[in-house]
């Protein structure tokens, strides 16, 4: 399709040149990719993601357990409470320690 | 398929780098090119490319199009629907920009386009490629790529009109 009105806009355009480097390095890049066992960048990248996200979900679980375990181990059970208390009297209970420890 | 790379290069190299050119600086325009050509290789190595159903050309444009769309970051600080002053419905660009010398202006306007019209000018840079290979690129009907072109020559007119050179 002709039309004068384009051709003046994109004149400028018509008459860049790539350089003698550019030519070079895209041969160069193809012939890499031509290359058997080339990889592939974006299918390489796409699976660095991929691993990164399983090792995000493993570091996040083993955190968790670990977390969980600090604050389920450091909440003090019943027993301990009871245990507490017959240090203190023989026949003390639960209600007895928590009121005094209140 | 044996194909001899480097004279494909040689053809298609150029053409696609002025292709981005229009929309992107040379640096990216460079880097585009390559990706585009990486690109095209690992379809025909892939056994993608059919050549009844088209050229390798049309193939380089097409995968060229789609790089451009990945990579384009749309940074509109205009509206064109600002420009609103009226304008005679009949002017002849090349007057406006011979008289004006104001055709290094209109080009620094394109990215004022709809994303569509820049795509499509994009193509036009290639002189080689026709109006029914463009809408197969595309994937755009003949007569809608002549309606943008129509719609983006006016818009650019009145961008220029409005800073005053006619």
């Amino acid at each position: 399709m002709k039309d004068h009105d384009l051709d003046i806009l994109l004149a400028e355009y018509r008459t860049k040149k790539p350089t003698d480097f550019q030519m070079r390095k895209w041969k160069n890049a193809i012939r890499q990719e031509q290359k058997p066992g080339a990889k592939h960048e974006q299918t390489s990248k796409g699976q660095s993601n991929n691993q990164r996200i399983w090792l995000q979900l493993v570091a996040a679980t083993i955190l968790g357990f670990i977390v969980g375990a600090l604050v389920f181990k450091t909440t003090p059970k019943e027993n301990s409470f009871q245990q507490m208390a017959e240090t203190e009297s023989d026949n003390a209970t639960i209600e007895y320690v928590l009121t005094k420890t209140n | 398929m044996n194909i001899d790379w480097d004279d494909i290069i040689d053809d298609l190299g150029p053409r696609l780098y002025r292709y981005f050119c229009v929309r992107f600086n040379s640096e990216q325009a460079d880097d585009l090119t390559q990706e585009t050509l990486i690109r095209l290789v690992r379809k025909v190595n892939e056994g993608k490319f059919d050549p009844n159903r088209g050229s390798l050309k049309m193939l380089s444009f097409g995968i060229a199009h789609y790089v451009a769309l990945e990579s384009k970051q749309l940074d509109q600080h205009d509206s064109i629907e600002d420009w609103q002053d009226g304008l005679a419905d009949q002017h002849d660009l090349e007057a406006v920009t011979i008289t004006n010398n104001m055709a290094s202006k209109l080009r620094e306007k394109l990215h004022l386009l709809s994303s569509i019209e820049q795509q499509i000018l994009s193509l036009f840079v290639d002189e080689e490629l026709t109006l029914h290979e463009i809408s197969i690129i595309l994937q755009i009907p003949e007569g809608t790529i002549k309606s943008h072109i129509f719609r983006a020559k006016k818009k650019l007119i009145q961008m220029v009109q409005k800073e005053g050179v006619v």
